[in-house]
Formats: structure tokens, sequence, C-alpha cells
């Protein structure tokens, strides 16, 4: 980048890139991953930006994924370089002192997170302010078939107020148009608010699923971890709330806890508190806690501001209950406003999805707005490869008009006739059979020797007997073979027909096998290097 | 006076084919019809002349005598149920040797007349032979013209007109016999035989101690055959080869073949650019290129000569002996036209008759029981043939007879069973060669669809492969992952790509093998 300064004027000055410049992928497969030196080495081991890694291979047995070249950069794979554990003995630290870093048990370990499509960042609990959502409709605490997403949403919440089986409350999954149902349990009117946050919490990680599949209730949460990793997260926002109400400092207990013995009880045997996902602190007794934050809740709901009923919880949401519904929208797609409170937190929030939401959605290079019919879009349009033209030439399959070929009996017949003669050396005599054997022609020319003659008479009924066999085993075989050829030239060309479409979908076939994936991204002269 | 008047029939039948030119060109045959030719001349040329004293008590019935020697010759099975049948289908260049056979037949029926006239009894003998000798030749002519495993096993007997003759010195001990002039071996009070074997079979006379292998006469050649792109037949390269003699239907054939091939070559030419346009469309069909080796091969065409039961085309090698392995089939020649020259269909009678006449061959040709077996049809040197020396010399006559009688009722049984085969052999087993044949080039293909539709590292398949690694490398929205996990899952099972195979048929559970085979849900 330039500064450019004229008498008169200042401006800045930059190059533009023809070719998309993208961060490297990676450096090297085997060095530290905080070593600086010596650098990059292009032509061995780094992966330079703007080109593909290599095609990834499963991970061996026992290897893990750590074993890939990205995933082994990551924390988890990433070995601790030093950390004060245990605590150095010449330290003169006291338990009054202030620790920046330290080691020390958790006194239980919370489930992981486990999150699928959309940002990550502050994709759970409310952060914005109202700015889009429903294009038409109002959620109401009935069911609301009229409820539309606008162009900004990945889906919409339709609550209603009702029996929701054996349960406090559920969310269903999301539906081919984006609709997501949570019920909230009317019964229990005081705890909706607390019902409506979990509820909602679950809809933000369903909401930016792929439309129509229900990839995350069959397969993830359906699966123990899958479940307490949802519900925890839900749940901690649910007793983030309690926390900030007082209910939980009222009964003595802190929002992880909270947290974890509500995830426990969701997921765990019906009815049960068993730590099937979260291990309770010590003497923890989580029954009591469960009873007692339903017991304060109910009797202290009105003093606290809560919605006393279902539908008021619906109809006048909580504060809290309203930016969770107003975060469910996108934040950087084109035409949609995002308004929060100026406040750190929220702007790293809006900065994390933004930048979330491109690297899943976004075409990271920018086009630019062609002037005139077929002018390119990109500067690399006119070096993409030549179109092989697969599929737009086939040869067509002959049109099948097939008449009947000739069969012709009455010719046949003649020729067989012409046949019994021929073989008898005569002209055609009607009827044939006046071809047949003819003593005179050798009695008519005797010879001297009469051994001779007769040995001649003798042949010639042997050659007559000889044809007669000859006729008796051919007339039948030239008759097979003459139908057969009507056969062969009625099926013939309607084979050669099948043949053909059958061939231009092998041609196809091999089209899309010669096909080649490009290694490289969006590389300026790409096939012609 | 009839007599007189069926001789002079009887010639004129013989002769209607043989017109009047007198043909002095060289025949195609150099190896079988040339051979005969100068056989003939030499013979007719050492004839040895003279008169007998009592020529008219000998040849009192002359008349009878001379019509007999030529109405022989009047062979029906010959001339006609032999001749016949090909007569329509026979090419100009074996039409040409048959007629110089005929010619030179009529050389020895003018001699003979002139024989008789001289009342040359020797001469008449003799000439009788040639005759004969001629007319046998132009049987096996007729028969093995176009059969490369035709041979002639009488060519090189020694007859009675030939200078040469196999002599037992019969006065000598031991008589040994042995290949000598005729004239020499008679003046010397020798016995003549035709061959070794005849000579050896006198109780006096004895075989040679060793004979070279008798060498193979086959009446083949590829010239007779009709012209095929490959090269052999009778085209005109053979034509102008011997057509300098100046026969006028031949010549006219010559002419009429050079003006066919003329127009063909234009036309040909004409539309030689189809080559590359065929190549260019196949190109933009994405198609590899067809192979058009024999486009146009006919213009470039060099012609191809086999003769004999030849192993090779250069020259004239055929097998040693008759346990040899025979020759195989010239690559490229046809052996009989597919149609007639009057029509466009095939000509299945004629066919069909082919068929008939090799299995007959066929049947002919089939060995005899072991128990049947003469010593000499087992290979010379074999443990076989010792054995049945052996037992031919402690087998009595009697039973040499009665084996005799055998062979020859299962010799001919075999031809007839052959005879019957013709039926069966075309209806059980043609219409399904000719559909099988149909059909290869479908099946090819069919094959090919296949392929690429079902097998994994081929087609769809590969290009699933292929796409599914490229958007894991490209993929960052994490369901999409989740759905290419599962497409590669799918599509690295076999047992999901049922379609070609059929394997669904029958099975309406079929999508749950697929789905528990590759590790599946029913969706995402």
């Amino acid at each position: 980048m330039y500064i450019w300064v004229r008498k008169d004027d200042v401006g800045l000055m930059w190059h533009m890139h023809l070719d998309p410049v993208l961060p490297s992928l990676d450096c090297s497969g085997s060095r530290s991953y905080a070593q600086p030196e010596p650098p990059c080495d292009s032509a061995t081991t780094a992966i330079l930006g703007g080109t593909y890694p290599p095609e990834l291979e499963d991970p061996e047995k026992d290897e893990g994924i750590c074993s890939h070249p990205f995933a082994k950069r990551g924390y988890l794979c990433r070995p601790v370089d030093s950390i004060r554990c245990p605590v150095d003995p010449s330290s003169t630290a006291t338990e009054e002192d202030i620790h920046l870093i330290g080691c020390k048990t958790p006194d239980m370990e919370a489930p992981y997170r486990w999150t699928e499509a959309g940002p990550n960042i502050c994709n759970e609990g409310g952060w914005r302010g109202e700015t889009q959502g429903l294009k038409t409709g109002t959620d109401t605490p009935g069911i609301d078939p009229d409820l539309e997403p606008d162009w900004c949403s990945n889906c919409y919440i339709d609550t209603f107020c009702g029996p929701c089986g054996p349960t406090e409350g559920f969310t269903l999954p999301k539906e081919i148009d984006g609709r997501i149902q949570v019920c909230l349990n009317s019964s229990i009117p005081e705890l909706s608010t607390y019902l409506y946050i979990h509820g909602l919490v679950r809809a933000q990680q369903m909401c930016d699923s792929p439309m129509g599949t229900n990839n995350m209730q069959t397969e993830i949460y359906n699966s123990p971890d899958g479940c307490c990793a949802f519900e925890y997260q839900a749940y901690l926002a649910s007793c983030d709330a309690m926390a900030e109400d007082g209910v939980l400092g009222a009964v003595n207990t802190n929002t992880p806890t909270c947290a974890a013995l509500l995830t426990n009880y969701s997921c765990g045997t019906p009815g049960s508190f068993d730590p099937v996902c979260v291990q309770y602190p010590p003497n923890f007794d989580p029954a009591q806690v469960f009873i007692e934050i339903g017991q304060y809740v109910q009797t202290n709901a009105a003093t606290m501001g809560l919605a006393t009923s279902c539908a008021d919880a619906v109809s006048n949401p909580d504060a809290r209950v309203q930016k969770i519904k107003n975060s469910l929208p996108q934040v950087c797609t084109p035409k949609c406003e995002t308004k929060y409170v100026n406040t750190i937190g929220n702007n790293a929030c809006m900065i994390g999805q933004c930048v979330e939401e491109s690297f899943e959605r976004h075409r990271m290079i920018p086009g630019r707005m062609p002037l005139t019919v077929e002018d390119e879009a990109f500067p690399w349009d006119s070096d993409t490869e030549e179109d092989p033209n697969w599929g737009a030439f086939l040869f067509t399959p002959p049109q099948l008009s097939l008449p009947l070929p000739p069969y012709r009996p009455a010719l046949l017949a003649r020729q067989m006739d012409n046949f019994l003669c021929q073989i008898n050396g005569l002209p055609t005599r009607t009827p044939p059979v006046q071809c047949s054997f003819d003593p005179r022609r050798r009695l008519r020319l005797p010879t001297k020797e009469y051994l001779h003659f007769w040995e001649s008479l003798l042949d010639q009924s042997n050659e007559q007997e000889s044809m007669r066999s000859l006729i008796e085993g051919a007339a039948p075989a030239v008759g097979s073979r003459a139908g057969t050829q009507v056969l062969v030239q009625y099926l013939g060309p309607a084979l050669h027909a099948f043949q053909e479409l059958i061939q231009d979908a092998v041609d196809l076939l091999t089209a899309m096998e010669n096909t080649e994936f490009p290694p490289d991204m969006c590389k300026r002269n790409a096939t012609r290097s | 006076m009839k007599r007189l008047c069926s001789l002079l029939v009887g010639l004129s039948v013989l002769l209607s084919t043989t017109s009047a030119h007198a043909l002095t060109m060289t025949p195609i045959s150099q190896h079988y019809v040339q051979p005969i030719l100068d056989r003939i001349d030499n013979g007719m040329g050492n004839l040895p002349g003279g008169s007998a004293s009592n020529y008219n008590f000998i040849f009192f019935d002359w008349l009878l005598r001379i019509s007999t020697a030529f109405l022989e010759l009047v062979d029906t099975d010959l001339r006609i149920v032999e001749h016949q049948r090909d007569v329509y289908k026979i090419s100009p260049c074996l039409h040409l040797d048959l007629l110089i056979l005929e010619q030179k037949l009529e050389d020895v029926r003018t001699e003979t007349r002139n024989a008789f006239k001289d009342r040359r009894i020797y001469d008449i003998v003799r000439l009788q032979s040639m005759a004969r000798f001629l007319n046998d030749r132009y049987r096996h002519l007729i028969r093995g013209a176009r059969d490369i495993h035709y041979e002639d096993p009488r060519f090189n007997w020694y007859y009675i007109f030939d200078t040469l003759t196999w002599c037992c010195p019969y006065e000598t001990d031991p008589a040994i016999c042995t290949e000598q002039d005729r004239a020499t071996c008679i003046a010397n009070n020798g016995l003549a035989y035709k061959t070794a074997e005849d000579c050896g079979a006198h109780p006096v006379c004895e075989q040679p101690p060793f004979l070279p292998p008798k060498e193979r006469v086959c009446p083949f050649h590829s010239d007779y055959l009709p012209p095929t792109v490959m090269g052999y037949g009778c085209d005109l390269a053979a034509l102008d080869a011997v057509s300098s003699g100046g026969h006028p239907p031949i010549q006219a054939e010559r002419d009429a073949l050079a003006a066919f091939e003329s127009d063909r070559d234009a036309f040909l030419n004409s539309i030689s650019y189809i080559a590359s346009i065929t190549q260019q469309i196949f190109a933009a069909v994405g198609r590899p290129p067809p192979n058009l080796s024999t486009f146009l091969a006919v213009l470039s065409r060099t012609h191809r000569t086999r003769e004999g039961c030849s192993y090779t085309d250069e020259i004239y090698n055929p097998p040693a002996t008759e346990f040899d392995p025979p020759p195989q089939w010239p690559e490229g020649a046809a052996k009989w036209e597919l149609r007639g020259p009057f029509f466009l269909t095939s000509d299945e009678i004629f066919l069909v008759r082919g068929l008939y006449d090799q299995l007959l061959w066929w049947g002919e040709t089939r060995d005899q029981a072991d128990y049947l077996k003469l010593p000499t049809e087992y290979p010379p040197g074999t443990t076989e043939r010792t054995d049945a020396e052996a037992r031919e010399q402690n087998m009595g006559m009697i039973k040499k007879i009665f084996r005799s009688v055998v062979r020859s009722y299962f010799g001919l049984w075999n031809i007839e069973q052959a005879g019957h085969e013709t039926k069966p052999v075309i209806q059980a087993g043609d219409t399904q060669q000719q559909i099988l044949l149909l059909t290869e080039p479908l099946r090819g293909t069919m094959i090919e669809f296949y392929t690429l539709a079902s097998q994994r590292g081929r087609g769809i398949r590969s290009f699933t492969t292929k796409l599914g690694f490229f958007l894991r490398r490209t993929c960052v929205f994490r369901p999409c992952n989740k759905m290419i996990d599962r497409m590669l899952k799918i599509n690295f099972e076999d047992s999901c790509f049922p379609y070609v195979s059929g394997a669904y048929k029958g099975n309406p559970a079929h999508h749950e093998t697929c789905r528990g085979a590759a590790g599946v849900g029913e969706s995402f």
C-alpha cells in the first residue's frame, strides 16, 4: 500500500492482485508449531497458499486425528510446552495471593461442546437487539402455521404451551421450512421462562443445520455424548438466568452445578440424577437441590418478575428470552441488519460470527460487475479449463423404422427345386421329381468292360442316395437358416440402436470418470502450467 | 452305329465347356496343374510308337475300346455333381485351370484317335492312362481347389506313361525296389510299380530300407478363392499374371474386373474424407478414435498367394508327413462368397451345402478305433506303431479281411453320420451362433457400461470418490463433511450398486443390505 502526495491532495494507492491470495494452509508436517526458523521451504514441505493439501488419508489405527496435518496443529494435539504444575516448591505464593495461572483439579468436568453448522462464537445465548426474524406472523402461545422467516433467518421459533408429554418441555427438530417448535409445559408456569431459555438454546444449536435434515437429533443428540453436550449448554443458559435472578444463591449452589444436575436429569435414566454427563462435587445431593430450585421459583416467581403463566412467558417474553430470539438470524447476510449494544463482547460476537459465516457460506474472493455481456466476473475466468464438451455431443441412436424383413417361401421352395435338379445335373423341371434318378444316363452310354459299366451304374444310384441324404439334411437346415436370417435382419438394426444408446451412457460415464479435479485453488493459468 | 453316335455325343458333352480356343496360357497353379501338364507333355513326347502286327486280333472291337476310354470320362459324379455344384461360384482362375486340364484331355483324345488310326498299340495304352490320370487330377482339383487340407494321394504315383517307375529287379537277390527309368527296368526284366509300397508288396521284392517322406501335394491355391481385402483370391493381379494367352472369356473377365476396380477406386477416393470426419466426430463426442485401419485398405491392397497345403505364403512348405500339424487357413482368405452372383441375400442353400461337404470330409478322415487302426496310421517311431506292427504280424489273413470289412463299414458309417449331422448342427447351433455374433458388439458395450456403472474405481464411482475428496478438502461447513462421509461410505460399498448386476432382483430388502454393509443410517 502506498501513500501518494501531491501539492493539493493526498491519497492511498494499492496493488490489486489478479490472483487470489489466500493464507498458507500449512508450513511443515514435521517441525514444531512455534518454530519460526528456518522459513518454510516451499519446494519440500510447505503447502503454499492457494494449493490444496493432499487428499486426507484415514488415520492409522490408534493414531487418531492428530496424524492429520492440520489437526495436529490444533489445541488438543499440541503438546503442553510448560505449565506451572505442580506448584514450584520454591514459590513463595500463599493461598491468599492472586494466581494468574496454575493447576487445580476441577470439581467436575463439564461436557465438551458439540456444535454442528453455523458460528461457534456466541452461538448459544443472546446478544443482539431485535432486527430481523419473522417475515410474517407473531409467535403466540399456540401453534402458528402462518409464521414465515425472512431472508436473514435460517430458522424460526414456533412456541406453544401445552402438555409436552412427560417432560417439562422439548424442542423438535428443524423442519424443512426452518420451523423449530418449542413446547413449554403449561402445568409448571413459574418455570416457563427458564424452560423457554433452555428450549431456545436448543433451537439455536439446530438453527444453522441444513434444511430438512435431522442429523443433529438422530445421530448426535440421541447419542449419550451428544445429549450431554447439547443439554449442558442449554441448561447453562437457563441456570445462568436463575443465578442472575438469585435462585441459585438462595439454594446455595452455582451455575455449573445447576447445569450439571439438570443435564444429568435430562440425559440419564428418567427420574434419576445419575451423573451420566457430569460428575457432582463431593457431598452434593442433586435431588434435594432440584426440589429446592423448583420450590423457590414457584414461590418467588412473581416477586422476581418472572412470568407466572406459560402464555405470559411467550406473549411477553423475558428480555433474556427475547435476546436469544433476536440472535437467531445471521449477522453477515447481505441486506440484513444487525443491531446490538456497543460493548466489547457484542462487537467480538459480531465480528466472530461474521467471519465464521463467511468461511462457511460466502465466496471469499470477490468478483466484479461485468460491464458487457460475457465480460468476465473474475480475472481467471478466461483461464478456466477448456470445455471438453462432455455430454454436449452424443451419437443419436438410429431411428428405428423396422419393416418386417422379406420372407419369400415360394422363392426358397423354387430354389430348392432348382437345387434338386442341379445336383442331378438337370435343368429345372416341374414337378421336380422328374429330376430324380434316371438310369438311362449310363445305360445309353455303355462301356466295354461290364464290370466298369455295372460299377458306374451302381455309383449312379449311390450318387442319388447321397443327394437324397443331402436334400434330407439340407432342406430343414436351409429353412432354419432362412428363418434365422429373417430374425437377424430384424434384430440387427434394433440391437444396433440399443447399443448406441448404451454407448451414449458409456460416453457420459467415461466423461465423468475422466473429470480431473484441480489441485490448486483458483490458480491463474492453472491449466496452462 | 449307336456306339459311334454315343461316342460323338459323349465327346461333344465333354468338350462343350472346353471351347474351340487353343489355350496357350500358363495355369494359375504352378505347383499342381503345371506339373500335371509337364508330365503329360513328357509322356506324349516319349510315346514308344510302333504298331503291332496282330493289331486287328487284339483291337477287333477298336470302336468299343476308344469309346470306353472316353465314355469313362463322361462321369456324372465328376462332371455334373461335383463340377456343376460350383459352376456359378467358380472363380475365373479355377475355371482357367480346369479349362487347361480339359484342353490337355482333348489333346490326349486327339492323339488317341491318331494312335488308333496308326495302330500304335503301345501308345494307346499309355494315352488311356494319361486320360485317366488327367481325369483323376481334374477330380482332385475340383474337390480340393478351395480346401487347404485336401491332399491328392496319387499324384506322385508313377504311371505307365511316366519315364520313371518303382522297379523290382526280379532276377537279383535281394530284389530291392528302386526308383529308376521305366524302359531300363523292363529291359532288365524288372517289374514296374506305381509306388514303393506296391513294389514291396510283391512276395519276391523288398521295399528299400529308407524311404524319404513323400512330398505332400495339395491342389489348393489361394488364387482360386474369391478375392478379399487381405490380398488373397482371384483378383486382377492373379489374372494379369496368366491372361496373356488371350482366352476371350477370361480376358473379358479380367477387363470387367479392371473396369470395376477402377470405378471402385474412384468412388473410394472420393469418400476418403470420411475418415478424418469420423475421427473428428468421435473426438467431439469424447469417444476413443475408431479403428479405421481397414477403411480404404483395399486401395493399398497387395496380392498374396498361398500354394498347396503350405504353412507359409512365401515358400512352398507343406507338412513333411501326414502326422505333422495341418496348415492353418490363410488369415483373411474366403473359401466361398457369401452371396450369389445374381442376388444380394446370403446364399443359404449353397452355404448349407458347403457345411454338408465339410462334415462329409471330416467324416471321411475320421480316425478309426485303435483296434482297427493300421500300423501306418500311427506316427513313425512311436510305441503305438511298434505295437501295431507286432500285432499286424501276428494277425491272420481271415482276421485281416474281417478287419478290412469292419473298417470299411465304419468308414461309410462315419461319412453317413457326418452327413446326418448337418441338420442338427445348424438347427441347434447356428441360430444361437448368429445371434451371438449379432450381439457381440452390444456385449462389449454392456460390459463397459457395467464396469463404468458398478465398479469402484471406474466411471460414476470413481467420479464420486474424487468429488468427495475434492469437497472434503474444500468443505468448511461441517454438515457437508457429514454428508461426504456418508456418500463415500455408500460409494465404497459394492452391495450398494446392484443395478447392473441385478443383485437387487427378488430382494425387496436389498437397500438394507447396502445400509448395513456401508454402516450408514437411514438419514442424516
